[in-house]
């Protein structure tokens, strides 16, 4: 309850003055009711942040070793071959995934909002992979994936008369198998969240246009589509810091190390963890991590300048 | 309520809890003449059975110590939880480590070189120490110092389906390279398109593979001043092989996963595999065909070797010189010729004791699985990653340049150069 409805409830119209010991008691109980959230983030989220920033200018391996550097890691960065490598093969991969993973979504979703028998059943089944563990996943698309004509993939293309391919080992290839992988992969959530956009939209606007003589693309490029905007904004978002943050797939898949056949799908998270974990280059790898940081922040930025005020907000 | 049912209820919470305070009394009293030590280690499934059974026998046999061993998970989830427990000064007081993790607990004096407990009062005897394989011993060891005891180590070893050599006339396995590639020769099928129905032998497009050639035609990873030996004309040999074996003979196909499926499946028909392996091996096959294990086959039989992999113990420094002691003792214990041996066939881990082979537990062990016996005659030819943080980089180098190699993007000497020039700039060079 707030105070103002407090004073409302006693039907004091006058504006009291503030008794300090009283305000302060009130305030407490909000703290308090937001105390065990907060300590929560500030121990697991917030501290771990900013220690990673303070790591990030030590050349660490967070025990015995702690040669402050400065800005010496994030200066490496950009003559680090491997790290120059995961970037831009973490580039592919975003705009590998999101424009097509989204426009698959969208869809989708539009197919799913007709009246179509058994939508319960198809919604389902799209959101399955999303909540099934990448692990699990990753190991059935490595049966997909498998080189020889047993593999799915190969023998459906080789019933069609096409040669089989090395799907994992084929450094051109090994790219287009993890981004299929991870559009197949999210699409359910991205479907169930614009499905939920679809049905925001109210019907009179389609009916109102529909007697109008407007129909099918019109429908969707003057209601739908600028409606949606605000759905689509936000799955663009998520989808792009999602995808920088790749990990799992390229891990799994790969299990060799290293990051695909000649480093190709060695994306940054990956790389991250190899010089962390693998080589015990603590600041080195929260380095990165702040690099990633800084990346998306700016992306979202720019995002918000560019397309914000293309979003529709009803 | 009655004053009655209350005094009866009160004196029952006095009865109760001045039992309470007499057991708490009586365990501690029991605990303080105990040493419990906190045993850290990533070995699930069959292996941590194994584990826990010795644990277990340890703990019966010995009445003054607890040994509480603690599951940490996979190898990963046990290095990040040690480092985390590290930095918050908690560390178990032993646990399973590989040797580049060891390295870098070292820089802050974490670790109890295991060499102060040898040489101790409760130490070993010479032969006791010559008794545990030079190669393992040696790769335990950081700085000239001996640092941690081997424990769970394996070693690479060429398994081939008999039935298959039978059909085509090979009465032994493979023990040169010569040898192995007429075997791989003549054991490929492919059909009519030239697919291979069966593959003569499966490699895989990393360093492990690598190694097995390297080492087994007298190379090694380090030349004496510290810098990648792997551009000269040994390394360029063992890569050339590989590759024509793949592309000039075509006897060999690749993969980066792992062959057991595969082979159980008949699709290869030999392919190399560190010890512990042999168990998906065995279920993949599942008696569809009768198979064997010989040592890797070597250029030239005097270059025979195979490369070692696995964890070791380490004693923590935090502890008290107490739990430190009972510490030495598990691990001691542990190494004894009767533990390891029961552990070698528990897990298909290699014995670390020589005299564990003239058990006769292992004799038995080895009637009934011939196969397991194959790995072990290789114990005299061990040869092992350094003991380097950088080195875990400069293995994806030395992967990236086996695949080159292997797609054609790079003759064999440009490959490993190039992996050389990367790899000596992260050893410092």
């Amino acid at each position: 309850m707030t105070k103002d409805e407090t004073r409302r409830i006693g039907g004091n119209e006058r504006l009291r003055a503030k008794r300090p010991g009283k305000g302060a008691l009130q305030d407490l109980g909000a703290y308090l009711y937001i105390l065990p959230a907060t300590a929560v983030l500030v121990v697991f989220h917030f501290f771990p942040a900013f220690y990673a920033a303070y790591i990030s200018l030590f050349n660490t391996n967070l025990l015995g070793r702690w040669d402050f550097v400065g800005f010496g890691n994030y200066v490496e960065m950009f003559s680090d071959p491997d790290f120059i490598k995961s970037v831009s093969n973490t580039l592919v991969y975003v705009l590998g995934t999101v424009p097509i993973g989204l426009a698959i979504a969208l869809a989708v979703a539009y197919l799913l909002n007709q009246k179509i028998r058994a939508s319960g059943f198809f919604r389902t089944s799209y959101f399955l992979p999303y909540v099934t563990p990448v692990v699990a996943i990753s190991i059935v698309w490595m049966w997909i994936y498998k080189d020889d004509s047993s593999g799915m993939l190969n023998s459906i293309i080789n019933l069609f008369g096409g040669s089989s391919q090395r799907w994992l080992l084929d450094p051109k290839w090994s790219m287009f198998a993890l981004v299929v992988m991870s559009i197949w992969r999210h699409l359910g959530y991205n479907v169930i969240i614009f499905l939920a956009g679809l049905q925001n939209i109210p019907q009179e606007y389609y009916d109102a246009a529909a007697i109008d003589g407007a129909s099918g693309w019109k429908l969707f490029s003057n209601i739908t589509w600028p409606l949606l905007s605000p759905t689509t904004y936000f799955l663009t978002i998520i989808s792009i810091i999602g995808s920088f943050q790749v990990f799992t797939q390229a891990y799994v898949l790969w299990p060799g190390g290293g990051g695909g056949p000649l480093k190709t799908t060695l994306v940054v998270v990956k790389y991250l963890y190899d010089v962390g974990w693998g080589e015990f280059r603590f600041g080195y790898a929260a380095a990165i991590g702040y690099f990633l940081f800084f990346v998306i922040f700016l992306l979202t930025l720019i995002q918000r300048k560019a397309l914000g005020n293309k979003v529709y907000y009803q | 309520m009655p004053a009655g049912e209350s005094m009866r209820k009160r004196t029952f919470m006095l009865v109760a809890l001045s039992l309470i305070l007499a057991l708490a009394l009586g365990s501690a009293s029991l605990a303080a003449s105990k040493v419990t030590i906190t045993f850290w280690h990533a070995m699930g499934a069959q292996l941590g059975a194994t584990l826990e059974g010795l644990v277990k026998d340890f703990n019966e046999t010995h009445p003054d110590i607890v040994v509480k061993a603690e599951y940490q998970g996979n190898y990963g989830a046990l290095q990040q939880k040690l480092t985390g427990a590290l930095v918050a000064q908690k560390p178990p007081t032993v646990s399973q480590v590989y040797g580049n993790w060891a390295a870098e607990f070292i820089t802050s004096n974490a670790l109890v070189p295991i060499e102060n407990f040898v040489n101790g009062p409760n130490g070993m005897s010479k032969l006791e120490v010559d008794d545990i394989y030079e190669g393992l011993r040696k790769a335990s060891m950081i700085n000239g110092k001996w640092y941690t005891m081997p424990f769970n180590k394996s070693v690479y070893v060429l398994v081939y389906n008999k039935t298959a050599l039978d059909e085509v006339g090979i009465t032994t396995p493979p023990a040169t390279w010569q040898e192995l590639l007429t075997a791989a020769n003549k054991l490929t099928k492919r059909n009519d398109k030239g697919e291979f129905i069966r593959s003569g032998i499966g490699l895989r497009d990393n360093i492990d593979l690598f190694a097995c050639f390297y080492f087994a035609s007298g190379g090694e990873w380090l030349d004496k001043d510290g810098k990648l030996a792997i551009g000269g004309a040994t390394g360029q040999k063992a890569l050339q092989f590989m590759v024509d074996m793949l592309n000039k003979y075509k006897v060999a196909a690749y993969m980066s996963g792992y062959w057991d499926a595969d082979f159980g499946a008949g699709k290869t028909a030999m392919y190399m595999t560190s010890s512990p392996g042999l168990s998906y091996t065995e279920s993949a096959v599942a008696g569809k065909f009768e198979w064997g294990v010989a040592p890797l086959p070597a250029s030239d039989l005097k270059y025979r070797a195979t490369p070692v992999a696995g964890t070791d113990l380490a004693i923590y420094s935090k502890s008290t010189k107490a739990e430190q002691d009972a510490a030495w003792t598990f691990v001691k214990w542990m190494v004894e010729p009767t533990q390891t041996a029961k552990w070698a066939i528990g897990t298909s881990y290699i014995p670390v004791r020589k005299s564990a082979l003239y058990l006769g537990i292992m004799k038995e062990y080895f009637a009934k699985n011939p196969k397991a016996e194959q790995s072990l005659k290789q114990l005299n030819y061990i040869k092992y990653d350094p003991n380097l943080a950088a080195w875990n980089g400069i293995r994806g180098d030395i992967s990236t340049a086996v695949q080159k190699a292997f797609l054609a993007k790079a003759t064999v000497a440009e490959a490993l150069a190039e992996a050389v020039t990367v790899g000596n700039k992260k050893l410092g060079f």
